[in-house]
């Protein structure tokens, strides 16, 4: 009998709740071989497409399968001495993967079934352990004095069986197959150390934490970044969108956020500039059509503004289109200074662009300072020795 | 992804919340204010006046105004507490067809998740107003002492606003989740919730994200309402009749504004000691005398009035700690009556401890709504809640006697069954009761429902079993399922309605919600178009002269002026009116004629 180590006491009291108060009368967690003991799995079952982890869909078809069979400790994965505070950090673990709020967005395919029933059984045994501290004693006491007696006869059973063996190896006999195990018993772990060894062993275990912890670390701020990774993705996204609606104001902001949160993913700063330059043009060319039609104006203080405003889109976005008309506008009325630094620099980002040659050409030449202006014309002359416009200069000024 | 908004229906005000990234935030209204009163007012035309609008014209149209509309929810005519609910109101309520309570107005009778729908609908305005998308997923709020046929009231209200109600949870688990969010913290903590017209009180344990609800108690009959029906009924009402023998209840208007005072009057004691009522030109007497009502209200006055009330939650804190049987950590203090300095001071008391100031009292429970409707979306990562049923479910057995199944503080959802048989040979049919409370003696207790299992074989007594399976589901709402264990097979029950309603009349208020909505839009439509056509008359009576001046002498130019003049006479005349569709019409006939006198004023110049 299993049960001969129980106090008859417990055994009545739990008695009352069914056999043995749910107490199995094997524990199918044997030393050695893990939770789910000799369950065999069915691989098909596990393996159908939900979205449950491998994990937790080998918990819940061996929980929905075993409940009746396994302690209320075991399908917490407690031992029988936890105390009140155990068992609810356990069965918070718990709802945590299998309450349906936790399983609602999920996908679980065949296993709906196998998680409802499952959390209602651990409600039901986490009310039990929880409500009634005298079934818990006694639940506790009883799971204990089975594992003891289960475990010493377990013992038992291999000492008699190592015992046949060497007497059949004495005889001679080969012993059958059945029997065939190492020549000594392995003894049950058992509390035997001495204080060196489990000081030794504490501060093995305290070195764990220290690095299991660094790990941890590691892996929370990686989650961080992750989240700035995924944040910044739904602005770029957004970003994308607005562009492609034409809110160009609102992309500029979305991908502002975006360089913010990943500042050095090329393609978002790439995105960044390409929409400051759509946003830039845009209003470029707002400025450039009010000065167009300021410039046509009889009025040459509106056509000095219009020169004022033509200067601003240039400043923003300068294009040869504009950059050519302006010229030709501040040629006209003698006004070149502005103009030259936004040339200069234009011509510096396209260096090999003779139209922005001969346009400074242009320029200096008017402001008299002819070194520059030979600067320029020798530059153009380099690219194309054959620029007629560059030619009739040369000739012009005998350089 | 679809957004959910949380929802705090409260009995005076609501409140409506979302979760924009990770933080809740309170959805301010058209107004700015961040709650809305949920009143509502009917006007002679059937016309819905709903939140603050609707209480600014309470006094002046008490007898059309609905106040307080959560105190009579999912309420039976024959509840004894209801008559002397009803007595200080204005409205005239009458019975129903299934005993449920109807408001009559105009010589229509509105059902009060209807009544609950119209606040419903506001908000959902405010919070799509707010977001610039439409909503139709919500989390609502409702009191941990609600029983089911509340719940059930509260939940028809959501649907017949369009709203699929995700979830319904309790305030005071509510308010714990908003405080205990994002925080990492292994504590006990006491929700002390006295709102406009219930008082709960829960304590939970709250750990690694994880919100258990360790008991539930309350009172759906004590809240604010009460502290003011003291102050008028004991106090007012009497002195005012002693100085003048004239009784103030008979005229509704003037209760409607001694009621607005008292309220206002019990809001300043919480910061001042003392405080004046002065109500000129109250009521007349039958000799035309008009009298004034002039009074000084100190606190210790209201103190002492309300003083048995607060006592009374004080009681109810007591079962629900001994209930919890764990000793607390932090008192939280929820709902605006707890701004009254007697409540925190008798909390205090109480729990040893000083409540905590950090949440607010009036937006708390509405963000946890929020919060709890995120993590439904993002499944339970980081939230979860383990709430309870406040009351034993039961069901009545022979000698009236109440057995209750579920008990009471059971962790929801949750499932129990009950094996049924046969009492008499050849039975057909079994009859059964079910129940929701904690007295013995099940008439006590308050019936939700009853079925009947019907289609039995005749057999001899004790031969037929039945397996009933009462389920609780994580709303809170009870459902009832039967399965005769001979054949196996589900038996079909009828359960009662427990709101009266059918389907076709839910059906059709919820069409005549939506029909609210589209006329609401449409108002909103003629208004702008309105305002455009005149902007449009005001651009052309400018140009006007203009153009005649450039058109002169020229044939085809002359028609067409005199066409445009003839729009312009007719938007003159449309814009009176509020056709919509004669509006559109003639915003883009007039945009078409400024178009082209634009363009004649531009060639003109060129030329």
């Amino acid at each position: 009998m299993w049960f001969d180590q129980a106090s008859p006491d417990d055994l009545n009291y739990l008695a009352q709740y069914g056999v043995w108060g749910g107490v199995p009368a094997i524990p199918v967690c044997l030393p050695g071989l893990g939770r789910y003991g000799r369950y065999q799995f069915d691989r098909y079952l596990l393996l159908q497409k939900n979205d449950l982890t491998i994990a937790q869909r080998r918990e819940l078809v061996f929980l929905a399968d075993y409940f009746h069979k396994i302690d209320h400790f075991e399908f917490f994965e407690l031992t029988a001495d936890a105390n009140e505070r155990d068992i609810k950090k356990a069965f918070f673990r718990f709802s945590k993967r299998f309450h349906p709020d936790a399983v609602r967005e999920l996908n679980l395919g065949p296993f709906a079934e196998h998680v409802r029933l499952v959390f209602e059984y651990g409600q039901q045994a986490r009310d039990l352990l929880l409500d009634d501290q005298a079934f818990k004693d006694a639940y506790a006491r009883v799971t204990k004095a089975r594992d003891l007696a289960y475990h010493s006869k377990l013992q038992a059973e291999r000492e008699r069986q190592h015992q046949k063996v060497a007497e059949a190896r004495s005889k001679g006999i080969k012993p059958p197959k059945s029997m065939r195990v190492g020549a000594t018993p392995t003894p049950l772990p058992q509390n035997q150390r001495s204080q060196a060894e489990i000081d030794e062993r504490k501060s093995l275990l305290r070195e764990r934490l220290a690095q299991n912890q660094g790990r941890r670390q590691a892996h929370e701020q990686s989650k961080q970044s992750a989240d700035l990774k995924s944040q910044a993705k739904t602005f770029f996204m957004a970003g994308e969108q607005a562009e492609a609606r034409g809110q160009v104001s609102r992309a500029l902001n979305h991908f502002k956020l975006c360089v913010e949160y990943m500042p050095k993913e090329q393609k978002y700063i790439e995105a960044l500039k390409r929409i400051e330059a759509k946003v830039a043009e845009d209003r470029a060319s707002k400025l450039w059509q009010e000065a167009d039609s300021l410039y046509k104006s009889e009025d040459s203080i509106q056509k000095q503004a219009a020169l004022d405003l033509f200067k601003e889109a240039c400043a923003l976005s300068p294009s040869e289109r504009r950059l050519v008309a302006f010229t030709q506008y501040s040629l006209e009325f003698e006004l070149v200074e502005d103009l030259i630094p936004i040339l200069q620099k234009t011509q510096q980002k396209e260096p090999f662009n003779i139209e922005y040659m001969w346009l400074l050409c242009q320029c200096f030449e008017l402001s008299k300072s002819l070194s520059d202006t030979q600067k320029y014309m020798e530059m153009i002359l380099g690219l194309d020795p054959s620029e007629p416009r560059a030619l009739r200069l040369k000739k012009r000024y005998r350089f | 992804m679809e957004r959910i908004i949380g929802i705090d229906l409260g009995t005076t005000n609501s409140c409506v919340s979302i979760v924009e990234g990770n933080t809740p935030i309170v959805i301010p209204s058209r107004g700015g204010v961040h709650t809305t009163p949920s009143v509502v007012a009917i006007s002679q035309d059937n016309k819905r006046l709903v939140g603050q609008l609707a209480k600014r014209q309470a006094v002046t149209n008490p007898s059309n105004t609905i106040m307080a509309a959560k105190r009579l929810i999912g309420r039976r005519w024959s509840d004894p507490q209801l008559q002397s609910l009803l007595e200080s109101r204005g409205f005239e309520a009458v019975e129903g067809h299934h005993g449920e309570v109807l408001i009559k107005i105009n010589d229509r009778a509105y059902a009060m998740p209807e009544i609950s729908s119209m606040v419903l609908l506001e908000l959902k305005e405010i919070a799509e107003e707010y977001l610039g998308e439409s909503i139709s997923k919500a989390v609502i709020t409702v009191p941990a002492y609600f029983n089911d046929r509340q719940r059930q009231a509260t939940k028809e209200a959501g649907t017949l606003a369009g709203l699929e109600v995700m979830r319904m949870i309790n305030e005071p688990t509510s308010a714990a989740l908003a405080y205990g969010y994002g925080k990492d913290i292994d504590k006990v903590v006491a929700v002390y919730d006295l709102g406009g017209g219930t008082f709960d009180f829960s304590v939970l344990h709250i750990s690694d994200g994880v919100f258990e609800v360790l008991s539930t108690v309350g009172d759906t009959q004590l809240g604010g309402e009460d502290f003011d029906d003291r102050l008028i009924m004991q106090w007012l009402v009497v002195e005012f009749a002693k100085e003048h023998r004239v009784d103030l209840r008979r005229d509704k208007m003037a209760m409607q504004r001694v009621r607005d005072a008292a309220e206002k009057a019990k809001c300043e004691l919480s910061s001042v000691r003392s405080t004046e009522i002065n109500l000129p030109f109250i009521i007349s007497t039958a000799e035309g005398m008009t009298l004034h009502l002039q009074k000084v209200l100190t606190r210790n006055k209201l103190e002492s009035l309300t003083e048995d009330l607060v006592d009374r939650t004080i009681e109810i804190c007591r079962q629900g700690m001994k209930e919890a049987k764990v000793d607390i950590d932090e008192v939280i203090l929820v709902g605006g009556m707890t701004r009254m300095p007697l409540v925190q001071e008798r909390v205090k008391d109480f729990f040893k401890r000083s409540p905590r100031r950090d949440v607010h009292p009036d937006e708390v429970v509405s963000l946890g709504a929020a919060l709890h409707a995120a993590s439904l979306q993002k499944g339970g990562q980081d939230v979860l809640l383990l709430d309870v049923t406040p009351m034993s479910l039961g069901i009545m057995v022979a000698g009236g006697e109440f057995n209750p199944l579920i008990p009471k503080n059971t962790t929801i959802p949750t499932a129990k069954s009950h094996i049924f048989t046969t009492v008499r040979d050849a039975q057909t049919s079994v009859r059964i009761l079910v129940l929701q409370g904690e007295h013995e003696d099940a008439t006590k207790n308050d019936l939700l429902g009853e079925f009947t299992l019907s289609n039995i074989r005749p057999a001899p007594q004790g031969e037929v079993e039945f397996e009933v399976t009462f389920e609780i589901d994580a709303d809170g709402v009870v459902s009832v399922s039967a399965r005769n264990l001979e054949t196996g097979v589900e038996q079909a029950i009828t359960v009662t309605s427990r709101s009266g309603m059918s389907g076709e009349a839910l059906e059709k208020m919820a069409a005549e919600n939506a029909e609210h909505l589209v006329t609401l839009r449409s108002r909103e439509r003629v208004l702008q178009l309105q305002q455009k056509i005149k902007r449009t008359l005001d651009t052309m009576d400018r140009i006007m002269p203009r153009v005649e001046t450039l058109l002169a002498n020229n044939g085809f130019a002359e028609e067409a002026l005199i066409k445009a003049k003839e729009v312009i006479e007719r938007s003159k005349l449309t814009i009176e009116g509020d056709h919509l569709e004669s509006l559109e019409r003639d915003s883009k006939a007039l945009a078409r004629t400024l178009n082209m006198f634009h363009n004649v004023i531009e060639k003109m110049k060129r030329k």
